[in-house]
């Protein structure tokens, strides 16, 4: 398709932007936490994507190379959200991690009661909110775009071995955090003893 | 036990990847080996798994609408600017040439009390970019630097 689009083909462009355009805003709400700037970044990531037909290579991967354009504008999306608060507010400490966790009450459904589907999801939402940005970054691109380690080095401008160990962190801390959830699910075949 | 070394220990490090598929065969091997054996390591793994498995569940964007129609439309209102300013760039290029000839032939230091020549460069196209917008009826603040953006995709790409 991107090479239809070079030879500029609108018809390859609207293809490739519907095709897309649901992991791109799923990728940058999941990362930022709005829908609204969600959407603005999926535009800007496709006049990217336009911009540089002439200059795509074919042997680049190009879900790869979309991720790494929707992955920048979403750093970009937050350095500037942060630069705005810090302005606002420059006593705040730089916490990268408020920014998405919303609410500040931290409510953790006991096992017991059971997790209802909106809870869950909104303990999900949370648990990935409450990452770094780089360990949330990484664990979008790996889990949902179903990036390699490689390629998410490459869409991160990182060392394998840091993209390595950034997921190593986030899914500890995920299951952290997840506990709730994973105890709520435990299979019942598993019993309770070792 | 005969472990040649305490898996247990290093299997913080090496589970996640051997989970994921990205270890290489003999430690992913050695992974599996310890796994097989180690209860308090397979239910780790099994954790893994299926917390890996819960984030299906994290909620995406909920609007289904496409945003076809708009990026198409922005596609061509930035391909008519970006005419437009290529033109009014060489303009703007004339105009900063002249400017910079006045102060010259009238012989005064003043640099100091000169405005920024890059602004001095660009204030014809800031203008022109005004008048247009006012013209198709769009907003300004809608993005202003895309003046910039459209400014330096004038000069990148000519086959827009
Ligand atoms: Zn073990």
């Amino acid at each position: 398709m991107m090479l239809r689009l070079a030879r500029g083909d609108m018809r390859a462009f609207e293809e490739i932007v519907v095709s897309y355009e649901r992991a791109v805003r799923n990728f940058a709400f999941r990362y930022l936490g709005d829908e609204r700037k969600a959407e603005d970044i999926a535009q800007e990531t496709f006049l990217r994507v336009y911009k540089a037909r002439a200059r795509w290579r074919p042997d680049a991967k190009f879900h790869t190379w979309l991720f790494t354009i929707t992955s920048r504008l979403c750093l970009n999306a937050i350095r500037s959200q942060r630069r705005e608060r810090r302005v606002m507010r420059p006593a705040a400490g730089a916490d990268d991690r408020d920014a998405l966790a919303g609410a500040p009450e931290r409510r953790t459904p006991s096992p017991a009661e059971g997790v209802l589907a909106a809870e869950r999801a909104e303990l999900l939402r949370r648990a990935v909110a409450e990452l770094s940005e780089n360990q949330r970054r990484a664990l979008l691109l790996h889990r949902f775009e179903g990036l390699s380690y490689q390629e998410v080095a490459e869409a991160m401008g990182l060392t394998l071995e840091a993209v390595r160990s950034l997921l190593v962190r986030a899914r500890r801390n995920l299951h952290d955090r997840l506990a709730p959830l994973l105890r709520a699910d435990e299979p019942a075949a598993e019993g309770d003893g070792p | 036990m005969m472990e040649r070394r305490c898996l247990c220990a290093e299997c913080a490090e090496l589970l996640v990847p051997y989970l994921d598929g990205e270890l290489p065969p003999d430690e992913a091997a050695a992974v599996a080996a310890h796994l097989a054996v180690c209860p308090a390591c397979s239910r780790a793994a099994d954790e893994h798994r299926r917390a890996w498995a819960l984030l299906a569940d994290l909620p995406g964007v909920a609007g289904a609408e496409s945003i076809w129609p708009r990026v198409i439309a922005r596609t061509h209102r930035i391909a008519v600017r970006a005419r437009v300013l290529r033109r009014v760039a060489a303009a703007a290029a004339a105009f900063a040439a002249a400017v910079t000839l006045f102060y010259f032939v009238s012989g005064r230091d003043n640099s100091a009390a000169l405005p920024d020549p890059d602004l001095l460069v660009h204030l014809p196209v800031v203008e022109q970019y005004a008048s247009l917008s006012d013209a198709g009826g769009e907003g300004l603040g809608e993005d202003l630097d895309i003046v910039q953006a459209v400014f330096e995709l004038a000069q990148e790409t000519e086959d827009f």
